[in-house]
């Protein structure tokens, strides 16, 4: 009785000691698609949140209390995603969540954080990801999918002149979603879709659907999906009928691993892209803030940087803006975070100047979008498109 | 109309070839092995992996292909089918091989990485060729191949007539003094190699991926 009666103590002592710890650092859960096939962008975003979070700790932590990063893989499935967050906010007591990278994920993840009353950063673009009324906790930082859409038509319509277009989504949810936004953007604009079609993302030949949209009479092809290889293969079979049609799409469509896929190089000519002011080379230079956090950042990545580099500055500005949101409330209190964040105008980020209110969660400027060609991949970065 | 008809032919021959690896496991082990998918996955990886990365010549590749595909195919049988069907008549493969054919994938996943990557071109051609193109020949090739591989093998030899006895009825044949043991092992060492190939033939259409196997 004796013994079972130290051992309760030791164990209460243990279990004191270990909440005391706990309470000494800032927990952020970091739900991330670290495998599986919507593993790219997260890796890359993982660089730019591990980094913030090194930068962080290094300048004294959050109201002085180191910042510990709780990296969950939710290898890109929803239910994965939803079990792993509420391990977080029940198990693991995170005061703030980032994440998930993909949107089909953070459709099951936001609804259950805000029952949770826990900070969420959303960093996936469908836009029903955030609500002030429904998820006042949850602020995005990535643009929403109706600002890339409507950065590509006004493109398509306004420079490249176009009026035929053909939509093209991927059967996936993302993929169905986008297509039919871009179908009303196109609408609103007087335009009625001279072709539309969805495909399943694994498709393995897309010459039927591209023969259809050259013989509705289609003067540009808008692709929404973030499968480059479908996209790839969009490409190519647009390159082997020898039809010189634009293609004006997702950011996607200038994703490095499209580069080996296509048959030949020049299938990536006439190809532009919703890209970023941030990533965009202007007169050979890329933004200040982009250039600095690079330097800073390349040689954690061997050097040189191979992948898409607004990802990287996206997880980056996520963290950094947990850290502003708790520094400025002084407190880790979710409707002082709430608070401040929806009060907030142009905050200062690599990525993008955020400016949050009270009735939009929706922080990245429309100025913040640009078009970029495709083919033009250096160092993450791209060339704008001609205006 | 003709692009579409040779695209679909391609792709179902693709299908077709997948249906007769799962028959030629099926009929010495009555298992419907979820790994299928897997060894048409290996092949197309593995061949791009050899060509690409190692620089080996098309032929060599194939062959390496092949001996992938039937590697996986006989440690499907040893790792998860043999050790089950001794222990259970239950359809406890299906967990065995599924979770075999998740091992596999996330395996290559986390090797070969989760983007699709490009298979080479085995023969020079014009990639302006249309139908011709040897993207669409290549698998329905094998696919007639295999027809027709497998239909002498039943019929013309003394390992055709085996399986086919092993297929009817396993404890019979084990009468005779059939080893249906050894048997459903070459059985699925036959389908490994046929799922390398199949893999080989379609990697310029399905790219060398790891998710290939779920299409």
């Amino acid at each position: 009785m004796a013994g079972l009666l130290r051992a309760f103590v030791v164990v209460s002592v243990l279990l004191a000691s270990l909440q005391a710890r706990a309470q000494d650092t800032v927990r952020i859960g970091w739900l991330s698609s670290l495998t599986g096939p919507l593993s790219s962008a997260a890796i890359a975003e993982n660089q730019g949140v591990l980094y913030a979070v090194d930068e962080i700790n290094k300048a004294g932590g959050i109201l002085g209390h180191k910042v510990e990063l709780l990296t969950r893989d939710t290898a890109g499935d929803p239910v994965k995603a939803l079990n792993l967050a509420q391990q977080l906010v029940f198990a693991d007591k995170v005061q703030f969540v980032i994440g998930p990278v993909n949107s089909g994920e953070a459709l099951a993840v936001v609804p259950a954080l805000a029952k949770a009353g826990i900070p969420d950063i959303v960093i996936g673009s469908l836009d029903q990801l955030t609500d002030p009324a429904k998820y006042p906790l949850a602020f995005r930082t990535i643009n929403t999918n109706t600002q890339w859409i409507a950065t590509a038509n006004t493109y398509a319509l306004d420079v490249l002149k176009r009026r035929k277009v053909a939509v093209i989504g991927d059967t996936s949810g993302y993929g169905t979603s986008s297509a039919k936004t871009a179908t009303a953007l196109l609408e609103k604009a007087g335009i009625t879709p001279v072709y539309s079609v969805l495909i399943d993302p694994n498709k393995t030949d897309l010459t039927d659907e591209m023969n259809k949209a050259r013989a509705a009479g289609a003067d540009v092809v808008m692709p929404w999906s973030a499968a480059t290889g479908m996209l790839a293969r969009l490409l190519n079979t647009r390159g082997d009928m020898g039809w010189d049609v634009p293609v004006v799409g997702h950011p996607a469509l200038m994703a490095l691993p499209i580069k080996a896929l296509l048959n030949k190089p020049s299938y990536w000519d006439n190809v532009f892209a919703a890209g970023y002011a941030s990533t965009t080379y202007v007169d050979g230079k890329l933004p200040e803030r982009t250039v600095a956090l690079m330097d800073a950042i390349k040689p954690m990545m061997g050097g040189k940087i191979d992948f898409t580099f607004w990802w990287v500055a996206l997880g980056y500005d996520s963290m950094k803006v947990v850290a502003y949101a708790a520094t400025k409330a002084n407190s880790l209190d979710p409707d002082k975070i709430k608070d401040v964040l929806e009060h907030t105008t142009d905050y200062p980020g690599v990525y993008g100047t955020y400016t949050w209110t009270p009735t939009n969660h929706n922080g990245f400027p429309d100025s913040g979008l640009v078009m970029n060609i495709g083919g033009t991949f250096k160092e993450g970065s791209y060339q704008a498109a001609p205006r | 109309m003709l692009p579409a008809i040779v695209s679909g032919l391609a792709t179902g021959a693709i299908y077709a070839t997948a249906a007769l690896i799962y028959n030629l496991m099926y009929a010495t082990s009555r298992v419907l092995s979820v790994t299928t998918g897997h060894i048409t996955m290996l092949g197309a990886v593995a061949g791009a992996w050899m060509i690409f990365v190692l620089g080996l010549p098309v032929p060599v590749a194939l062959l390496g292909s092949l001996a992938v595909g039937t590697l996986f195919g006989v440690l499907t049988e040893l790792v998860a089918v043999r050790r089950v069907l001794a222990r259970s008549d239950e359809h406890l493969w299906l967990l065995s091989t599924l979770a075999l054919a998740t091992m596999a994938q996330q395996s290559v996943a986390l090797w070969w990485g989760t983007e699709p990557r490009p298979f080479p071109r085995i023969f020079p051609q014009d990639f302006a060729d249309g139908v011709a193109d040897q993207k669409f020949w290549l698998p329905i090739g094998v696919m007639v191949l295999a027809v027709c591989g497998l239909e002498l093998l039943y019929r013309r030899t003394m390992w055709g007539r085996l399986f086919h006895a092993t297929s009817e009825d396993a404890f019979a044949a084990r009468a005779r003094g059939i080893s249906t043991d050894r048997v459903r092992m070459v059985s699925y060492a036959m389908s490994g190699a046929l799922g390398g190939l199949s893999g080989f033939a379609a990697g310029q259409l399905t790219f060398a991926y790891f998710a290939l196997a779920f299409r």
